[in-house]
């Protein structure tokens, strides 16, 4: 036990020499100071998505923009790609939902829902075409999940969406969540 | 005496419990309608209309103008028989609650109370009859209705 003793005394002897009450009281201060300035960043704000949505005042379907994520990206396996037709913007440059640089991302777009594995909910997924340069030409993913023939095509990811953007040249594919799909309470 | 005190207590604490199930009730079939609406509008309209109604060159905006159209029973009729309306993928019930729920969103607010909410019985009738020639259709409508738009 007189080891124990010891060793806590000295601990607590090197600490008190080392450090100042008002040190620690200051430290804690700035975190918490700092912690609140975060999401006063411009890039917490630009996260944000679409500030203009109907569905952007409701709570969980502004959480459901940020669901919980794993799998990589970059490949057609990713939870979001569920009814992709293209080339995946990951890999052309850009993200998995926003376009690569010197390329437009179409305004009219289709729309489908996806399975998180995480949550094991339903998402709703944009799938905005990113226009104005040639095919990016690499990862190549056809996965077609909910996917409707042309004479539905609002539902049918052969559509060129590009046409809705200022050039009608299809460059590669985003996957942006837009919300939460329904589920009876 | 007290015995019929007791009795009426339990009688009323039944009414109060009965009356607020059925509140409860008819307030989650309220929010399941309302989300479902949300969710249709996303699934069916936003791609080309934008997810605040504000639509994109040839596609027309509903942001602060889909009301006007209620002013007419023609108006009524052309929001329900344009094509994306009357063949949407949704029964009756859904494209009342979906069209409802537009006008609520995207309508001008301070108007809200001058528009009769569409009935499932009228979305059914108006939806036999879709539209061949949307554009002409609704340029007419406006002319009449004297408003002015782009689209």
């Amino acid at each position: 036990m007189k080891i124990f003793d010891r060793f806590f005394e000295n601990s607590a002897r090197k600490i008190a020499q080392t450090s100042s009450r008002r040190g620690i009281l200051k430290t804690i201060g700035g975190g918490l100071v700092g912690g609140a300035l975060i999401p006063l960043l411009p890039v917490a704000r630009a996260a944000d998505g679409a500030p203009n949505s109907p569905q952007s005042g409701n709570p969980e379907q502004a959480q459901a923009k940020h669901p919980q994520d794993a799998g990589d990206p970059s490949s057609c396996d990713y939870w979001r790609y569920c009814a992709v037709d293209g080339f995946l913007c990951e890999c052309c440059g850009g993200t998995y939902n926003t376009c690569p640089p010197g390329t437009q991302m179409s305004p009219i777009t289709w729309i489908g829902t996806c399975l998180n594995p995480i949550d094991g909910r339903k998402y709703v997924i944009s799938y905005n075409d990113c226009c104005g340069k040639t095919q990016c030409g690499t990862c190549l993913c056809q996965r077609d999940e909910g996917d409707r023939p042309l004479y539905r095509s609002d539902k049918s990811n052969d559509v060129n969406w590009c046409l809705g953007a200022d050039s009608s040249i299809y460059h590669c594919s985003t996957a942006v969540v837009v919300g939460l799909a329904f589920e009876p309470e | 005496m007290p015995w019929l005190i007791f009795l009426l207590l339990i009688l009323a604490t039944h009414f109060v419990h009965a009356q607020e199930n059925g509140t409860l009730t008819t307030q989650t079939e309220n929010s399941n309608a309302e989300r479902r609406a949300a969710f249709n509008y996303q699934m069916f309209c936003q791609g080309c209309h934008s997810a605040d109604g504000s639509g994109h060159k040839s596609v027309p905006e509903f942001k602060g103008f889909i009301h006007k159209f209620m002013a007419t029973q023609q108006g009524r009729e052309y929001l329900i028989r344009v094509p994306g309306a009357a063949n949407a993928a949704l029964d009756d019930e859904q494209l009342a609650d979906l069209m409802n729920w537009m006008l609520r969103t995207f309508g001008d607010a301070s108007q809200g109370a001058s528009w009769k909410p569409f009935e499932v019985s009228e979305i059914a009738k108006y939806r036999k009859h879709p539209l061949n020639e949307t554009i002409e259709y609704r340029a007419a409508i406006i002319a009449g209705l004297n408003l002015e738009t782009e689209l």
